[in-house]
């Protein structure tokens, strides 16, 4: 399943991938009725996103470390749960500080604990870094990398349900590959290209570890990671 | 990571953490080796010598121990520049934004 579409405003809409998101129209926000919030996709999705902001450690870790980086996260405002185009789980916007989540294509809550996190890492990273979603490509190789690797993405297990089977180093491996694919969906440059990108950016982003200090690999790495980070202020006095 | 923040030498959940199976799976997978948690159990050992006895050679062990481990954290250029505040329009409502060419 694709993971992301990092888009922004654009005079041909389809260039940056706003074309997977037909209900995201510049400029106009769709409300829903009440009788469509209760029995659809929608209200699925919402329960879901609910569940994974308060139990998941990946997403409690981000949103804290959102919140004392000064961009608090509103459900409401920050979150849309939209139907989209094909197989894409969801992306963040950076034109509305939105992260968009496709109710037509997560069902389950695994999933949208892995969706909600990785664009929350885009969220993060747009909150406490001048990243130019728009023209520079290495800042997008960038955010996808980090996001491939902190959210679980590329876990043993994941990449064995999409029967990719490998062991030594293969995380690194998953990690550029979705990166790559996560470019090559959004903008229009070659493999070659996009493959050089990769390759410049990726020591740098791969050992980027913000906000987690450590890659997670599992739910209890995660709960470490939180842990560490909620005494961060007596940690960084006390050194 | 643990000093004076009560949380009492945590440094051996940690070790026991790092030598696990599942985390040594997942460093093979990760980086192609086996962890090294060696720095964990003395950090425990200093952490317990400092519980005890206050003694100065300890806490600067775990001091200079901590401040690598931070440094680690940090060993990359990167790739893009800070920010000094957050995002101007974070926080603007939907629906007052200024409509985009489309």
């Amino acid at each position: 399943r694709k993971k992301c579409r990092l888009f922004t405003q654009s005079p041909s809409k389809e260039e940056y991938g706003y074309d997977l998101f037909p209900e995201r129209k510049p400029g106009e926000h769709k409300k829903t009725s009440i009788a469509e919030s209760l029995f659809t996709f929608n209200h699925k999705c919402q329960v879901m996103l609910q569940f994974a902001v308060e139990t998941s450690p990946y997403a409690k870790l981000l949103l804290s470390a959102m919140k004392s980086s000064g961009c608090k996260v509103f459900k409401d405002r920050h979150f849309s749960c939209e139907d989209c185009d094909g197989t894409v789980s969801g992306g963040f916007d950076a034109a509305s500080s939105q992260i968009v989540l496709c109710q037509n294509n997560i069902h389950q809550q695994s999933h949208m604990n892995r969706v909600v996190t990785h664009e929350l890492i885009h969220a993060f990273d747009h909150c406490r870094a001048h990243v130019d979603w728009f023209n520079n490509f290495r800042h997008l190789a960038c955010s996808e990398i980090r996001a491939a690797n902190l959210s679980g993405d590329c876990s043993f297990t994941n990449e064995v349900a999409r029967f990719n089977f490998g062991l030594k180093r293969h995380h690194q491996e998953c990690v550029r590959g979705r990166a790559l694919r996560s470019i090559l969906a959004v903008r229009k440059i070659s493999r070659a290209e996009a493959e050089k990108i990769v390759d410049e950016v990726f020591d740098s982003c791969f050992n980027d570890h913000a906000p987690f200090g450590r890659i997670p690999h599992s739910k209890r790495d995660a709960k470490f990671a939180y842990r560490d980070y909620m005494n961060r202020d007596r940690y960084y006095a006390n050194l | 990571m643990f000093l004076g923040s009560g949380t009492r030498c945590d440094y051996w959940s940690e070790f026991r953490h790092c030598k696990s199976l599942k985390n040594c799976f997942h460093h093979y997978y990760t980086y192609g080796t086996v962890p090294s948690c060696q720095q964990w159990k003395e950090d425990y050992h200093n952490c317990r010598e400092w519980e005890k006895h206050r003694g100065t050679e300890a806490k600067e062990a775990l001091r200079r121990s901590e401040k690598i481990r931070v440094a680690e954290q940090r060993n990359f250029i990167p790739v893009w520049q800070l920010r000094q505040e957050p995002p101007r329009d974070w926080h603007v409502p939907l629906n007052q934004e200024k409509p985009q060419d489309s």
